[in-house]
């Protein structure tokens, strides 16, 4: 008798070995770090000889951090403000940027050359040493008489003019990765959509905010969010080295009050990532207006439902028996 | 009959209308102004005055770095000096050549013979040559893993799928402190549980000793274990770069490798692989670059004795006042100067500066191209 071969369908769980070090990786590196610094953070925690030692003190930390502590709060503020200031003017500077990089012009890549390069050399010590030399600032603008008058109006307002012009260029080295993100969505969008709005009439300022603004709303949220990470492990911000130093000086007791800064450290930007979420997803507003007759088979459907559930309400157990059992019969009968 | 001077007149009033019917017609508006915006001359010079005027912004840092980094003292207080410096010295950049002991010592020391240098290369290689290995190691492991990963999330529909790739993006979205503290107790316990007894029963007194270090946290072994199992620094973009390549190679190269007889890893390794080495490539360069620049998880994992460039030149200006000579009460860090600082951070971002200058299009080309956009 010859044997015959059958195609087998091939298991897609050898996938599962691929990811293997990646799975364990984000069990390990993520998942459980995730909650456990969530628990951590109740918890007054020392190490002896003997290992770890954890003894829940409740809100305890949280308390030391917000007001025992003297400075955490300005830094919150400080870390609040700048992403703030920060992120509205490297989403519009790099979008200005990007539009400009893909009307018709020479040397684009030689500027595109330009405006990436921050991104290769950008990392917390080279940025000090260089804000340190004095060459971030943009211009000086204390002495400016509108300062002046912005100054007496609202000095919360002021703080945030002088913090970018302070630090300007350090903006504008923000802008490397979403130029490029931004130029790539621009390029993606259907040249034939400008070509029906000129037909149209429509000159260019409208297609911008007509065409442009709205096809590039996914990108502006990958933009968004990837800025808000970026700016938040940056050394350059406030509360970066806070954290850093509570737990590099905090090593063995006191990571359990390490961990309740870093949670409020972390329930900031994750708020923040979750408000650039709201402002930019697109939404999907489409909806589906049901024709008469679809109303009318959702309505028997209904009814039917509820029949059948009254019907089993009501059934006896022999009846309910026969049923399943019929059922389970009838399938057999047909297998065979 | 017309006179002379109405017939001058008439000329002049034609030429006029002329002239003021081209001013009116649409070609005029048209060469200078174009139909859209930036299409016209003048459109084009405003875009490039915009665009000449923040390159400058974008590369004053730069620039100003360099030009200080040439400056000796006296050109540096000179108030008649901003950009060229007087005199060509390169004074600046051995003194912090020295402070962040980036070459190899035998190259700069003096009375040595050719092979005493070269010998002494490997013996000690100086910081530039060791934060270029241990970089290479890690983005070597970064890129294996982050290929393995790409590759199972895109061509299998296995299950989970969907909610492992969101996990994916959000270990990305995640902050990086938020995590930091218990794999600093887990890293903490594998070193007093494993690697202590381990070391003290093999190496401890043998010449292996000289190879191993009996504390982890002064070792790249933690970076290389978080690259290993796929969480190094934005892993998870690395993982999405080669997760929109693989999907992008025909799913009929796949089926008929597979008829052939191929096993999964044959496929991956003949198929998926050799088809994107230049993705490899690009991966590997952001790998390299964004470890160079991962500050943070150098501070925290690898504190003492740390050979990456960048982290020598955060503690620049505190070793430059340990070494500088002066009398007891004299302060060493008065001797620092903005030339010397700027040299450091120059030599610093010098090897980034020329992979980014030779590998251009390749980062720029990774960006564009890692979907993050949309899709």
């Amino acid at each position: 008798m010859t044997k015959v071969k059958r195609r087998k369908t091939k298991s897609q769980n050898v996938a599962y070995i691929f990811l293997l070090p990646w799975l364990i990786g984000l069990v390990f590196f993520i998942l459980y770090p995730f909650l456990n610094t969530i628990w951590l953070s109740l918890n007054a925690v020392s190490k002896d000889v003997y290992g770890w030692t954890y003894q829940f003190i409740g809100m305890e930390n949280y308390i030391t951090a917000f007001f025992r502590n003297s400075e955490f709060n300005q830094l919150v503020v400080g870390f609040v403000m700048m992403e703030l200031t920060y992120i509205p003017m490297i989403l519009i500077i790099s979008l200005i940027l990007a539009i400009l990089l893909n009307s018709n012009i020479k040397f684009r890549s030689g500027f595109r050359l330009i405006f990436f390069f921050p991104v290769v050399v950008m990392s917390g010590p080279v940025m000090t040493q260089l804000r340190s030399s004095n060459t971030m600032q943009l211009m000086d603008i204390s002495e400016l008489l509108i300062f002046r008058m912005i100054d007496n109006i609202s000095p919360f307002f002021s703080n945030m003019l002088i913090n970018i012009f302070d630090n300007f260029t350090l903006i504008l080295w923000f802008t490397g990765i979403p130029i490029i993100l931004f130029l790539n969505g621009l390029q993606k969008i259907d040249k034939s959509l400008y070509e029906a709005a000129s037909i149209d009439g429509a000159n260019s300022w409208q297609m911008l905010w007509k065409i442009m603004l709205p096809n590039l709303k996914s990108t502006g949220l990958v933009v968004g969010i990837y800025t808000v990470v970026q700016i938040a492990i940056f050394e350059v911000n406030p509360i970066y080295s806070f954290v850093v130093g509570t737990i590099n000086s905090n090593y063995t007791n006191g990571l359990g009050f390490a961990a309740a800064v870093v949670l409020v450290y972390s329930v900031i930007v994750l708020t923040f990532v979750a408000l650039i979420f709201l402002i930019l997803r697109t939404k999907d507003d489409t909806k589906y207006e049901d024709t008469i007759k679809e109303k009318q088979q959702k309505h028997i459907a209904k009814i039917n439902r509820q029949q059948l559930r009254k019907m089993r309400d009501e059934e006896t157990l022999k009846e309910w028996f026969d049923r399943v059992f019929k059922r389970k019969k009838k399938v057999d009968g047909d297998k065979s | 009959m017309k006179s002379k001077f109405m017939n001058t007149f008439e000329a002049i009033s034609k030429f006029f209308s002329k002239v003021s019917a081209f001013l009116k017609s649409d070609k005029l508006k048209k060469m200078f102004m174009g139909h859209g915006a930036g299409r016209g001359i003048i459109g084009k010079i405003i875009i490039y005055i915009l665009l000449i005027g923040i390159s400058y912004v974008f590369l004053f840092p730069i620039i100003r770095m360099i030009a200080l980094s040439f400056m000796t003292r006296n050109d540096l207080l000179s108030p008649e000096i901003t950009w060229i410096p007087s005199s060509l010295t390169f004074n600046n950049f051995v003194v912090s050549n020295h402070v962040l002991q980036l070459l190899p010592p035998s190259w700069t020391a003096s009375n040595l013979s050719f092979w005493a240098r070269v010998t002494g290369t490997f013996t000690n290689p100086g910081n530039l040559f060791k934060s270029l290995l241990n970089m290479t190691i890690l983005a070597t492991i970064q890129t294996v893993i982050a290929a393995f990963t790409g590759f199972a999330f895109a061509r299998y529909n296995f299950r989970f799928k969907k909610t492992l790739f969101v996990l994916l993006l959000l270990s990305f979205i995640i902050p990086l402190p938020m995590v930091t503290i218990p794999r600093i107790m887990m890293i903490s316990n594998l070193q007093e549980n494993i690697w202590i007894p381990i070391y003290d029963a093999l190496f401890a007194n043998n010449f292996l000793s000289g190879f191993f270090s009996r504390a982890l946290f002064s070792t790249l072994v933690p970076q290389v274990l978080f690259a290993l199992f796929g969480q190094g620094i934005n892993s998870a973009i690395l993982v999405l770069i080669f997760y929109n390549f693989f999907k992008m190679i025909p799913l009929a190269l796949d089926e008929a490798a597979r008829i052939d007889g191929a096993t999964s890893l044959q496929v991956f390794w003949h198929i998926y692989v050799k088809l994107v080495v230049p993705i490899i490539l690009i991966v590997f360069l952001f790998s390299f670059i964004w470890n160079w620049n991962d500050i943070y998880t150098a501070t925290i994992f690898y504190q003492s004795g740390n050979p990456l460039v960048v982290m020598r030149l955060s503690l620049f200006d505190s070793v430059f006042a340990d070494q500088a000579p002066g009398a007891p009460g004299d302060v060493g860090i008065g001797l620092i100067s903005e030339g010397y600082k700027s040299a450091a951070t120059f030599l610093a971002i010098l090897p980034l500066l020329i992979l980014y200058l030779v590998a251009q299009k390749q980062f720029i080309e990774g960006i564009e191209r890692t979907g993050m956009t949309g899709e």
